[in-house]
Formats: C-alpha cells, structure tokens, sequence
C-alpha cells in the first residue's frame, strides 16, 4: 500500500475469489479503513475476479462513500473488465485506465 | 475430486440454438469428474437441462438438438403472420403464430415421457405466468409440459397451461435464472447465458419490433445478472461463450462451433471452479 496526497493507494494481485476474498476484506479493515477517506485499487496485476470479489471491491465502495470519500479503480485488465462490466460494477464505480488518472480524479 | 460440502448448481439460461453451448459445458464437466447437485433450465437451456439432467449420452443430446432447430419449427409462420396483419387471424392470450405439432415432438422425444422425479439430478424449469409476469418454477410431474410452456416465444408459440396458469417463455421474466439455483441451496453456481445478436440492417416492421425486443431482453440478462452477482453469498462463475459471428436460429451448420464456444467458456473458467470445489 502507498500513500500518494493523502488517498490510498493498494496493488491488489494473483486472483480474487471466495477463498482470497475474506483475506482481503481484513486487509483493508485492518490497514486503511482507518486512516484514509479515498482509496485507489490498483488492479494492474489482478488477473481474476470472481463474484466474491466484485462483493469485496462493492464493500469498499459503500465504506469509503459512508465516509464521506470514495473509491476508485485503475488499470484494470481485460478478463477482470469482463466481469466488471458483466455485473454492472462499472456503473458502480468509477474506472481509470492509470492509477495516475485515478488520483487525478479525486481534485474534480 | 470430491466436493462434497459445496453443492454445485448449474444454470442454463435462454439463447434458442446458442445454448447448445451447454454441451460443450457438459463435456468439461464430465472429464473433470465434476458432479452437479441441481440443475436449472430457462427456455432453450431447459431443453439442454433435461439432456443433461436425465443422463443422456452427450452424442445423443447432440443429436436431439441438431435435429430440433430446423425451419419446421416455423410451421405456418409466414401465412398466420400476414392473417394476422390482415385481421383473418383474431389473435388472444392462448395464440401464437406458429404450428407448433413439430415443437411438440420435438419437445416428447426429447422429454421421453419422463417426469421430474425419473431424473438423475433434480431439476427446476423456469417459465413466465402470461397473466401477470412473474417466474414460474416447475419442478413436479410431466417434463414435456414444462419444458414446452419454457419455451413459450410470446408471439410466436402459443403459450402452455401448467397447473392452470398459462405460461409463456422464462426468458421473459428470468432469463438466466441464478436465483433458483441459490434460493434451492446452491454454494457454487455455474452460470451460462446468452445475449440476443443486435440487428444491423432493418427493412420492415418486424425487424425494428425484434430489435426492440433484444434490446429489452439483453437488458433484463444484463441487471439481472448484475443484481445475481452483487447480492448473493454463493459463488458464482459466468460462463459467456462469445460466437464469431451472429447466431440465427436455424444455424445447425454453426453447431460444433456453437459447442466449441461452451467448451472453450467452461475451460475458461475451470481451474477457479476447481480451486474452489477442491477447498
């Protein structure tokens, strides 16, 4: 995890499933859910995303937004876009194609 | 493998022709020693459902299904359309513009006078209650009358009675039905469905109406996909298989790359389906 202006920013990798999901839910409950209002998920090197998963990523966005911030996602690959957009997540949250645009964002 | 603490649903939705996919599905299944608990069928898929719920050979079901989307299916079609047009054809709730004795047969052999209770894996038919939208479950009695009413395409096959409702197809009102999977206790859900192929060119009336109606059936797969994925607990793997080109109703020459596609969707999918079936 990193912090860049204040918002961070976590490089999720491997494959997210219902075994990986809890692991991860506890990551972020554990290290960022308290200190930070905005979070970037960097998905560069996340090849899979099951339906677990996607639960996990909608989990962080209402938190983040329950706190006044939001989440945002960047560098998504195309098999996890697929499923992305399959679910609708898309219309959810917003997704940039760099983690760099992703921070941008936030200054809107 | 065992997967004895999970129990696997399978779910085949709506998509005509396309979901011969599933057999492609089925062969993966098969080879990887895969055991489903449940299977649950919409439309099309219901036909495949049954093939694969009642133990059929692969081969046959394939031979079933060559044999079932051919114009026959069509019977009448083109001169109850234009009576229609012309007022000779008075159309109400029970019409359709088809002959459908051959969708009938079809459906008999194929169903061979089974009931539910003779298949090998329990299976669940989604249908559409005519009357007032909503999903139908059919789990009980004749396989034929359920798998006929599933297959009910509002216009074009009469709609079927079952238990005194009048049904039509599911795809109108749960085209990929992974809600019954999960509400008959599925942990794990193997999902294949279908969007309907957008037209490019339109010279008539019909072509715009059968636009319009992908387009609202292709959004209805979508939401309720999306709705599926989002609140459920149960794991759930999408198996999309994606054709090279459009897929017409009748494109029997297109079938092994039909099963081909399912196969390729299914190994897609395989070592998370196996990681966690393995756990």
């Amino acid at each position: 995890m990193k912090d860049i202006n204040g918002i961070a920013v976590v490089s999720i990798a491997g494959e997210l499933d219902a075994l990986s999901a809890s692991e991860l839910t506890d990551f972020f409950a554990s290290r960022v859910g308290d200190s930070y209002i905005n979070l970037v998920t960097d998905l560069e090197s996340l090849s899979y995303s099951s339906s677990a998963g996607i639960r996990v990523f909608l989990g962080l966005a209402r938190f983040f937004r329950q706190k006044g911030g939001d989440m945002r996602i960047a560098a998504i690959r195309p098999p996890v876009e697929k499923i992305f957009k399959l679910s609708k997540f898309d219309r959810i949250v917003k997704i940039f194609p760099s983690v760099e645009d992703a921070i941008k964002s936030f200054d809107k | 493998m065992t997967n004895s603490k999970k129990k696997v649903a399978l779910v085949i939705g709506s998509g005509a022709i396309k979901c011969a996919a599933s057999i492609g599905m089925f062969q993966v299944l098969e080879e990887e020693n895969i055991e489903v608990d449940l299977v649950v069928g919409c439309s099309g898929g219901a036909i495949y459902g049954v093939g694969f719920a009642a133990g059929i050979p692969l081969d046959e079901i394939k031979e079933l299904s060559d044999s079932t989307w051919t114009k026959d299916l069509m019977q009448d079609y083109l001169v109850n359309l234009k009576a229609s047009k012309d007022g000779s054809l008075k159309f109400n709730e029970r019409s359709g513009l088809v002959n459908d004795t051959y969708l009938n047969d079809k459906l008999k052999s194929i169903s061979g006078g089974r009931l539910f209770s003779d298949l090998k894996i329990p299976l669940i038919v989604v249908a559409t209650d005519f009357m007032d939208g909503e999903p139908v479950e059919l789990a009980e009695g004749e396989i034929f009358s359920s798998v006929r009413a599933s297959l009910a395409i509002p216009m074009i096959f009469p709609p079927w009675e079952v238990n005194g409702q009048l049904l039509v197809d599911g795809a109108a009102s749960n085209p990929l039905p992974i809600d019954v999977a999960i509400q008959n206790g599925a942990d794990v859900v193997l999902a294949m469905g279908f969007t309907i192929d957008y037209r490019s060119r339109f010279r008539s009336l019909t072509a715009v109406q059968e636009q319009l109606s992908s387009i609202y059936m292709n959004n209805i797969f979508k939401n309720a996909y999306a709705f599926h994925n989002l609140a459920h607990h149960s794991e759930i793997f999408p198996i999309i298989p994606e054709f090279d080109s459009t897929i017409s109703m009748f494109d029997i020459h297109k079938m092994p790359h039909i099963i081909e596609r399912g196969r390729e969707a299914t190994l897609e999918q395989l070592p998370h389906i196996k990681r966690l079936l393995k756990d």
